[in-house]
């Protein structure tokens, strides 16, 4: 059973967001990590980089497969995790601690159009079935 | 699970790192019955086996293993095979999985009269790695396996009618390759996770070659890439009549016009087939295979490229979606283990 934590909000690929101190966190869920398999690699946007929501905004790398990260918000990047870059594992075994993305401003973004909790258990569901 | 070849194979089963480190630290275990399994016997076998492989069967005695190629006219290699002497008139040729028609095809157009698809008669489950042996010892004591030289083989009576083990695999640690009647494959399995062997999947099985540098049909070796521009020229046996020969002595003779290489990168990402390698503004070669090296905590690369290669040590440039990743010219093997030691 994948881990859903109720704090935070979802998108359809696979991405959470969380407002933490006025900023916006991004990561990647656990089913996401899980499909993956180990991460090898993480490409993340330097700081001052412009995201738009629901476009690109990095990429995750398994020994399997390649997978681009959507942002799930629309803002400036403010901080990346450079010790997810430096041991991309720590996605794998924190996806929605440690394994956080970047942080990017507040402002512009609008959470409550994700989906909660719930609702991305429920798309999961019908993802996994069809 | 992956489709491979018409098999359904595990791609992993806890996880690519865990299985890879499993099989260099201690011992894993792999389900690789998908191998083809063509038997060869009667008067013609010997002589069409010259034909259709490169390897020395001159030299290839009942109770051991060869490496070789079946090559095409212009020396492209079809497949590369393993071939066992079962016994004084009797072979086993293992070919890759999606290559199996094709050999088939060689042996018979070499004049092989009796090839026998015999899929069925084994399951294959590939044990490797440093504990291998004690594995194997724990589970079916008193079998002599320590013994085995490199590409050696002997039967063991509990692997069934036929069943034996063979020192060979495809890791680059000490390590067996057991032929199991399909009906006992599955408690043999279960016995050597018992004995502490991890089950490892395709996916470590493509990383832990690749950290040895060993060539993939279809990456470093295909129809049109011939076995001297992979490396391989040691695997030929020149004196005799095989397929291709004469194509490949011309080769030989002028040297081939491309070369395998490795890359260890230096900065972080991922190098996969296709990728360019650039040094200064020159490609000097394509990526064969790439992938993460759970050993070197890197990306790692073959590559194919105009020869000469550049000189080992020299600094080289891999382009991965647009990107440029730094790294350097490498002899594979990338690491050192047991088969790169004296102790073969």
């Amino acid at each position: 059973m994948t881990n859903l934590p109720g704090d935070r909000r979802y998108t359809r690929a696979h991405e959470w967001a969380m407002e933490s101190d006025g900023r916006i966190l991004v990561g990647i869920t656990d089913y996401a990590q899980d499909q993956l398999g180990d991460v090898v690699y993480v490409g993340l946007p330097e700081v001052g980089t412009m995201v738009t929501a629901g476009e690109p905004l990095g990429e995750v790398e398994s020994t399997k497969s390649v997978a681009d990260v959507y942002s799930p918000v629309t803002g400036t990047v403010l901080e990346k995790n450079s010790e997810a870059e430096q041991a991309p594992e720590v996605i794998n075994s924190d996806p929605y601690g440690r394994g956080w993305l970047v942080a990017v401003d507040a402002s512009g973004s609008a959470l409550e159009e994700l989906m909660g909790a719930d609702e991305y258990q429920q798309w999961l569901e019908q993802e996994v079935d069809s | 699970m992956t489709e491979f070849a018409g098999w359904d194979m595990p791609l992993q089963y806890e996880g690519v790192v865990t299985e890879h480190r499993a099989v260099r630290n201690q011992a894993g275990v792999f389900d690789v019955s998908h191998l083809g399994k063509l038997r060869l016997g009667g008067p013609s076998a010997r002589t069409a086996l010259e034909r259709a492989l490169t390897a020395d069967l001159a030299t290839l005695e009942a109770g051991r293993a060869a490496y070789g190629f079946v090559l095409q006219d212009d020396g492209g290699c079809l497949d590369d095979v393993f071939v066992y002497r079962l016994g004084e008139s009797q072979w086993l040729v293992v070919p890759n999985a999606a290559n199996v028609a094709v050999v088939k095809n060689a042996l018979r157009a070499a004049g092989a009269t009796e090839v026998e698809d015999a899929w069925d008669r084994w399951a294959i489950l590939a044990l490797q790695g440093p504990s291998s042996t004690a594995a194997f010892e724990s589970v079916w004591p008193s079998r002599g396996v320590s013994e085995l030289r490199l590409h050696a083989w002997r039967t063991v009576e509990e692997l069934g009618a036929d069943g034996f083990v063979a020192r060979t695999g495809y890791t680059g640690e000490r390590g067996y390759e057991l032929y199991i009647a399909w009906a006992q494959a599955e408690a043999a399995f279960e016995r050597l996770l018992d004995a502490g062997c991890t089950p490892v999947g395709l996916g470590a099985r493509d990383t832990l070659r690749l950290e040895m540098g060993y060539a993939l049909h279809g990456h470093e070796l295909g129809p049109e890439i011939n076995p001297l521009e992979a490396g391989l020229g040691w695997a030929i046996a020149w004196n005799q009549p095989f397929r291709g020969r004469e194509a490949l002595l011309a080769v030989r003779g002028s040297g081939p016009s491309r070369s395998l290489f490795g890359v260890r990168c230096s900065s972080p990402g991922v190098p996969r087939r296709g990728c360019e390698v650039i040094a200064g503004d020159d490609v000097v070669g394509e990526v064969t295979s790439g992938n993460f090296s759970p050993t070197v905590g890197t990306g790692i690369a073959l590559a194919l490229g105009p020869a000469p290669a550049p000189e080992p040590g020299a600094e080289v440039a891999i382009k991965i979606r647009g990107r440029l990743i730094e790294g350097a010219i490498a002899k594979p093997p990338f690491i050192e283990r047991a088969l790169t030691k004296s102790n073969k």
